[in-house]
C-alpha cells in the first residue's frame, strides 16, 4: 500500500534526478519535434533540408547540454539507481553523437537521395536507445534500451524499397526478436537466482557467488548472447552481411558504428563484474568466462576476416571487415585493465572515422561490385588515392590510426598477460595464442584490404570507364574524414 | 644542426610538391626529383665531415618528445623521435643516397603517370632514409613498414608481365617477417624502463637535465632491487629507445623479457625467443635461404630503377636490422646461435649461387647473385670479430654498388629489345664495345676480384670466420672452408654468362630488328656506369676510405656484443655488487 508520503517522495526524487537527464529527454522531444515536422512540411520543396537542419540544431543542442552539465560529468547514479552517470559514459555518448552528426551530414550532402523523411526520427529515437543502453545499470533498462535501438534498426534497414532491401529487414527483424526474447530469458533466469536486476550491485554479485552454477551458466550466455548480437560478433554475426549489403549507406554508416560503441562499453561492464567468477559446469570441469570470451574473439576473428577475402559486393565487404574490427576491438577489451579499455575505445573512435570514411567513398560513386572497381585509378585521381588511404588505414599500416588502434590493443593485451602471470597460468597460454592468432589475422587483412587498389590501379578493364564527377562539398567531406586519419597517428587521444 | 632531419624530411617534402605538380609537366617533375637526390648526396658528404670517426657512439642526436601514453596503474609509455648518426649507419646513408640518385637517372624514361611515380620514388627514399636513421624502434617500424607501401605500387603499375603476382608476394612476404618485428617490439616496449624519464618521474631529480650517470645507476638499482614494483610502479616510464633497450639493466625484472625468467618456451627462455623473432624478422629482408623466394620474382618484374633501389639499399635495411637491433638488444641470442646464422649464411652463399647457375633469365641469375653475396654480410656478422663485422659492412656496402651496376647494365640491354634471356645474344661486344666494357667491370667486381671493393669484403669476411673459432671459439673452421667454395662458383655463373652474351660470334635471336635496336650506351646510362664504376674501383684499392669511418664502431660492437651476452645471463644482483 502506498501512502501519500512515499509516492509523493518518490515522485520528488524522480523530478531531481530529471535534470541531470536533459540530454535524453531533449532528444525524446526532437524525436516527436520531427515527425511533427514531417507531416507539416510534407508538400514542401525544401522538406529534406528542414527535416536535415532541424536535427543537426537537436544534436549540437544534445552535446551542449552532455557538456555543460554538471551532473553528466560526476560519477553519480539516477532514477534509483538504474541509471549511471560519468565521465567515461559521457565521452562515449559524445561519440555515439557525432557519429548520428556524421550520418545527418552523409546525407545532407548528397543531394538527389532519396530516402524517407522518417529517417531523421528513427536516428534520433535509436541515438536516445543508445544513450540509454550506454547508461544502464539494471538489466531491464538495457533491455528495453536495446530494444529500443533494435526497433529503430530493423525499420531503418529496410528503407531501401526493394525486394532486397525488405527481405534483409524481415531477417534482421526475425533474427534480432529472436535473440531478444533469448536474453529476455537470460535475464529472468539471472533475476531468479540473484533476485536483483542491478548488476555490479553488491546483493548480484554475492548471490551470483551463491547460485546454482548451471543455470547461472545458461542465464549468463544468454544474456550475453543478445549483446553480441548487437555488435555483430561471432556466433551472431549472421544478420550483418545481409542488411549491409541491401540497406541504404547512410544507414550502414549507422549501424556500424553507433551500435557497436555503445555495445562494446556495455560489454566492458559486463567483463567487469564478470571477470572473478568461474563456473563449475560439473565437478570435473571448470569454465572459465574470460575462456568463453577468447573463444567468441578468436571466432569473430576468424569468420570476419576469411570471409572478406570472397567477397564480391562491397557492401557485403564493409560487413565483413567491420566484423573483424569488432574481433580486434573486443581484445582489448579482453584485457580487462583500465588501458585496454581506452584502447578499445580509441580503437572504436579510429574505426567509425575509417568506415565513415570508405563508405562515403562508395556513397558518392555508387559503385558495388568489386569488379567496377578496375581501372579506376586511371581516370579518379582524387577519388582513388583516398579510397587507397582508407585501405591503407583499415588494414592498419602506420602512419595512420588503424596502425596504432591495433598496437595500443595488442599492447593493452601483452600487458595484462604479463601482469597476471604470462605463460604460467593456463588462461595465460591461450591468451597468447590468441594474440598470435590475432597477428596472423591482420596478415589476412591485408590482403584482403588490399584487393581494392589493386584493382584500381593495376588490374585492366574491358569497359569503358566514364569519368565521376563530384560536387565541391562532396569531395570537401571526403577529405574532411581522411585527414583525421592521419592525425590521429600522431596524437593518440586516450 | 638538423642535419638528420633534414636529410630524413626532404624527399618526403619534395613528394608532396611534387603531388601539386600537374602530371604533364614530366619535365619539372623529373628534375625536382633528380635536384633532391643530389642534395640527398651533398648531404651526405656533409655528414661525413661531422661525424669524428674515431669516437663508435652515437652522434648528432635529435632528440624529441612524441607520444605519452599512460598505461594506468602499469606505468606510462613514452615513443620519441630520435635520429642518430654513427658507424653502422652512416655508410648506409651514404649507399642510400647514391642508389637512389642512381635510381632517379635510371627512371628517367617513365613516361606513364609520371607524378605517381616520383612522388611514391620520393615517398620510398624518405622511408629508406628513415629507416637508418630512427634510433627509436617504434620509429624505425614505422619507417620499415611504410617502406613496402610504395613498392607494391611501383612494382605492381610499372612493372613487367607478372606484376601483380610479384607485388603482392613482395608485400605480404616482407608485412609476414614485420609481424615478428612487431611481437618483439610491443614486448620490448612494456619491458624497458626509460631511466631518465623515470627518474624524473619519481622525483629524484627537478630538472630532466641534470640527470647524469649517478642518477641512471640509482634508478636501475631500485629497479633491480624490486622497488619499483607494486605501489611505485605507476612511476615507471617505459620506452622504445634503442639505446635504452641494450642495457640489461633497463629491463623490468618481472617482464617476460628480464633475463631472471624461469621459465622456457620450446626450450629456450624468452630472450632467446625473440631474438629468434627479430632475426626472422629481418632474414626475410635480407633475404637469407629459406625466406628468399620472394627476391627472384619482385626482381624480374620490377622496373630497371626499382630493382636498383630493391638491390641496392631495401635489402640492406635487413643486414642493418640485425645489427642495430637484434645483435644490439639481445646478444646472448648472438652468441647462441651463432653457428646456426653462420650455417645460415654458408647455405645463402652456395645455395644462391647454385641457383644463379641454373638461371636463363639474366635479371633473375643476378637476384639470385645478390641472395648469394648477402650471405657473406651474415656470415660474416656471425663471426663476431673484428675483421668479420667490418668485412659485413663492406660487403653491404659494396654490394649495393655493384648490383645496382648490374641491374643498370641488365636494363640497357631489357630497354632495346624487351628480353632478358641468355641464350639469346651471342657476341655483344663487337656490336656494343662501351657497353661490353662496363659489363666485364661489374661481372668481375662482382665474383670478387681483387681491384674491386667486392675482393676487400669477401677477404675479410673470410678473415673473420677463419679467425672466430681462435678468438671467441664461436665458429669451427669448416664453416669458413665451405664458404669459400662460394667465391668459386660465384666466378663459374659470371664468367659463363659473360662468355655466351657477350664474347664470341655475333648473333642475336631477333634478327634484324634487335639489331638495329642495340645502340651502345647513350649518355644518361654512361652518367650511371661511370661513377659506379669509378667508385668500386677507389673503394678496391683503397679500402681505408671505408673502413676509417666503421673500424671504431666494430671494435666496440663486437667487444660490447661478447661482453653484454656474458653478463646478460647472470642475475642482476650479480651484476651490481
Amino acid at each position: 500500500m502506498f501512502s501519500i508520503d512515499q509516492l509523493s517522495n518518490q515522485l520528488r526524487l524522480i523530478t531531481q534526478d530529471l535534470s541531470s537527464f536533459g540530454a535524453e529527454l531533449l532528444l525524446g522531444v526532437f524525436f516527436l519535434v520531427l515527425i511533427l515536422m514531417d507531416l507539416v512540411f510534407n508538400k514542401s520543396d525544401h522538406k529534406k533540408a528542414i527535416l536535415e537542419t532541424t536535427s543537426l540544431f537537436g544534436i549540437l543542442a544534445v552535446a551542449y547540454l552532455l557538456i555543460n552539465n554538471v551532473h553528466t560529468l560526476t560519477n553519480q547514479t539516477l532514477f534509483a539507481n538504474m541509471i549511471v552517470l560519468g565521465k567515461p559514459i559521457t565521452v562515449v555518448k559524445l561519440m555515439i553523437l557525432s557519429c548520428t552528426f556524421l550520418v545527418i551530414v552523409f546525407n545532407a550532402i548528397k543531394k538527389n537521395f532519396l530516402i524517407p523523411s522518417e529517417f531523421y526520427a528513427l536516428l534520433i529515437a535509436s541515438t536516445l536507445g543508445l544513450f540509454i543502453m550506454v547508461m544502464s545499470a539494471n538489466l531491464l533498462m538495457l533491455f528495453i534500451a536495446m530494444e529500443l535501438v533494435s526497433i529503430a534498426s530493423y525499420i531503418m534497414s529496410g528503407f531501401k524499397f526493394d525486394k532486397k532491401g525488405a527481405e534483409a529487414g524481415m531477417k534482421y527483424l526475425l533474427f534480432g526478436a529472436f535473440s531478444s526474447a533469448i536474453m529476455l530469458y537470460g535475464i529472468s533466469l539471472i533475476y531468479g537466482l540473484t533476485g536483483s536486476l542491478y548488476y555490479g550491485d553488491f546483493q548480484f554479485l554475492q548471490s551470483l557467488s551463491v547460485a546454482n552454477s548451471k543455470l547461472l551458466f545458461i542465464g549468463i550466455l544468454f544474456a550475453f548472447g543478445g549483446l553480441i548480437f548487437k555488435i555483430s560478433a561471432a556466433p551472431y554475426q549472421v544478420w550483418a552481411p545481409d542488411v549491409y549489403e541491401a540497406a541504404p549507406i547512410s544507414v550502414v554508416a549507422f549501424l556500424s558504428t553507433a551500435p557497436k560503441i555503445a555495445g562494446i562499453f556495455v560489454m566492458v561492464f559486463y567483463w567487469q563484474v564478470l571477470n572473478n567468477f568461474s563456473f563449475s559446469w560439473s565437478s570435473a570441469i571448470n569454465i572459465d568466462w574470460k575462456l568463453i570470451y577468447y573463444i567468441v574473439i578468436a571466432l569473430t576473428l576468424l569468420i570476419g576476416n576469411f570471409s572478406a577475402l570472397w567477397q564480391n559486393n562491397l557492401k557485403r565487404f564493409v560487413a565483413y571487415s567491420s566484423i573483424a574490427h569488432v574481433g580486434f576491438i573486443l581484445l582489448g577489451v579482453a584485457a580487462g585493465t583500465s588501458f585496454g579499455t581506452k584502447s578499445a575505445l580509441f580503437y572504436l573512435g579510429g574505426y567509425a572515422l575509417m568506415n565513415f570514411a570508405f563508405l562515403w567513398l562508395l556513397e558518392v560513386s555508387e559503385i558495388e561490385k568489386f569488379e567496377d572497381l578496375k581501372d579506376i585509378g586511371k581516370k579518379q585521381g582524387l577519388w582513388a588515392i583516398l579510397l587507397t588511404i582508407c585501405c591503407v588505414a583499415l588494414a592498419g599500416i602506420p602512419p595512420t590510426v588503424g596502425f596504432s588502434a591495433k598496437f595500443l590493443v595488442f599492447t593493452a593485451l601483452l600487458e595484462s598477460w604479463n601482469l597476471s602471470g604470462g605463460l604460467e597460468t593456463v588462461n595465460g597460454k591461450i591468451a597468447l595464442l590468441l594474440l598470435l592468432f590475432a597477428f596472423f589475422n591482420t596478415l589476412v587483412g591485408f590482403f584482403y584490404y588490399f584487393k581494392i587498389p589493386y584493382l584500381m590501379y593495376i588490374k585492366k578493364s574491358d569497359k569503358i570507364i566514364t569519368e565521376m564527377n563530384f560536387s565541391v562539398p562532396a569531395k570537401v567531406f571526403a577529405v574532411a574524414m581522411v585527414i583525421p586519419l592521419f592525425i590521429l597517428f600522431f596524437k593518440s587521444i586516450l | 644542426m638538423h642535419l638528420l632531419s633534414l636529410i630524413l624530411l626532404l624527399p618526403l617534402f619534395a613528394a608532396v610538391v611534387t603531388l601539386f605538380l600537374p602530371d604533364y609537366q614530366r619535365k619539372k617533375i623529373k628534375y625536382v626529383a633528380i635536384f633532391v637526390a643530389t642534395l640527398e648526396v651533398i648531404l651526405s658528404i656533409k655528414l661525413y665531415t661531422k661525424i669524428d670517426f674515431s669516437n663508435a657512439a652515437i652522434q648528432l642526436l635529435e632528440h624529441h618528445q612524441w607520444l605519452r601514453l599512460g598505461l594506468g596503474s602499469f606505468g606510462t609509455l613514452s615513443i620519441q623521435y630520435v635520429l642518430g648518426v654513427d658507424g653502422l649507419n652512416f655508410s648506409m646513408i651514404l649507399l642510400a643516397s647514391l642508389v637512389l640518385f642512381i635510381g632517379t637517372i635510371a627512371s628517367w624514361h617513365i613516361e606513364e603517370k609520371t607524378k605517381g611515380y616520383f612522388a611514391l620514388y620520393l615517398l620510398l627514399s624518405a622511408s629508406v632514409y628513415g629507416c637508418f636513421l630512427a634510433l627509436d624502434f617504434f620509429l624505425f617500424f614505422l619507417f620499415f613498414e611504410f617502406m613496402l607501401l610504395p613498392m607494391y605500387f611501383l612494382i605492381g603499375i610499372w612493372g613487367g608481365v607478372r606484376r601483380e603476382y610479384a607485388s603482392i608476394k613482395f608485400f605480404l612476404y616482407t608485412l609476414f617477417g614485420s609481424v615478428f618485428v612487431l611481437i618483439v617490439m610491443i614486448l620490448l616496449g612494456i619491458s624497458t624502463i626509460d631511466p631518465v624519464q623515470t627518474a624524473l618521474n619519481l622525483g629524484l631529480v627537478y630538472d630532466i637535465h641534470l640527470v647524469d650517470e649517478q642518477v641512471v645507476m640509482k634508478v636501475q638499482a631500485l629497479l633491480s632491487s624490486g622497488n619499483l614494483s607494486g605501489e611505485l610502479k605507476h612511476l615507471l616510464v617505459y620506452t622504445m629507445d634503442t639505446r635504452y633497450m641494450t642495457d640489461i639493466k633497463n629491463i623490468v625484472p618481472e617482464s617476460i623479457l628480464s633475463n631472471l625468467n624461469n621459465f622456457t618456451l620450446f626450450g629456450l627462455p624468452p630472450r632467446l625467443i625473440a631474438f629468434a623473432a627479430l632475426m626472422i624478422g629481418f632474414l626475410v629482408k635480407l633475404p637469407a635461404i629459406p625466406f628468399h623466394t620472394w627476391l627472384p620474382d619482385a626482381h624480374v618484374e620490377a622496373p630497371t630503377a626499382i630493382s636498383v633501389v630493391l638491390a641496392g639499399i631495401l635489402l640492406k635495411i635487413g643486414g642493418y636490422g640485425i645489427m642495430r637491433f637484434a645483435y644490439g638488444i639481445f646478444p646472448e641470442g648472438a652468441v647462441h646461435f651463432a653457428v646456426t646464422i653462420a650455417v645460415i649464411g654458408v647455405i645463402s652463399i652456395i645455395y644462391g649461387a647454385f641457383n644463379a647457375l641454373a638461371m636463363k633469365d639474366m635479371k633473375k641469375m643476378i637476384a639470385y647473385s645478390s641472395v648469394s653475396h648477402m650471405g657473406f654480410v651474415l656470415l660474416g656478422l656471425a663471426s663476431l670479430t673484428a675483421e668479420g663485422v667490418n668485412g659485413a659492412l663492406y660487403q653491404q656496402f659494396s654490394h649495393g654498388i655493384i648490383s645496382t651496376m648490374l641491374f643498370v647494365i641488365v636494363g640497357v640491354l631489357y630497354d632495346r629489345t624487351h628480353n632478358r634471356n641468355i641464350d639469346d645474344y651471342r657476341g655483344l661486344a663487337s656490336k656494343m664495345p662501351q657497353y661490353t666494357t662496363f659489363t666485364v667491370i661489374a661481372f668481375f667486381a662482382a665474383l670478387g676480384l681483387p681491384g674491386f671493393s667486392g675482393f676487400i669484403a669477401e677477404i675479410f669476411v673470410f678473415l673473420g670466420a677463419f679467425n672466430s673459432q681462435s678468438i671467441n671459439g664461436l665458429l669451427p673452421h669448416w664453416i669458413a672452408i665451405v664458404a669459400t667454395f662460394g667465391v668459386l662458383l660465384g666466378a663459374t655463373y659470371f664468367l659463363w654468362a659473360l662468355q655466351k652474351m657477350y664474347f664470341g660470334k655475333y648473333w642475336l635471336k631477333g634478327g634484324h630488328e634487335w639489331n638495329e635496336a642495340l645502340t651502345d650506351l647513350s649518355n644518361r646510362e654512361l652518367y650511371m656506369l661511370v661513377p659506379l664504376s669509378l667508385i668500386t674501383i677507389v673503394f678496391g684499392i683503397f679500402p681505408h676510405l671505408y673502413f676509417d669511418t666503421t673500424a671504431a664502431f666494430s671494435i666496440e660492437f663486437v667487444q660490447e656484443t661478447l661482453l653484454n651476452s656474458k653478463l646478460n645471463v647472470q642475475s642482476f644482483h650479480q651484476i651490481l655488487r
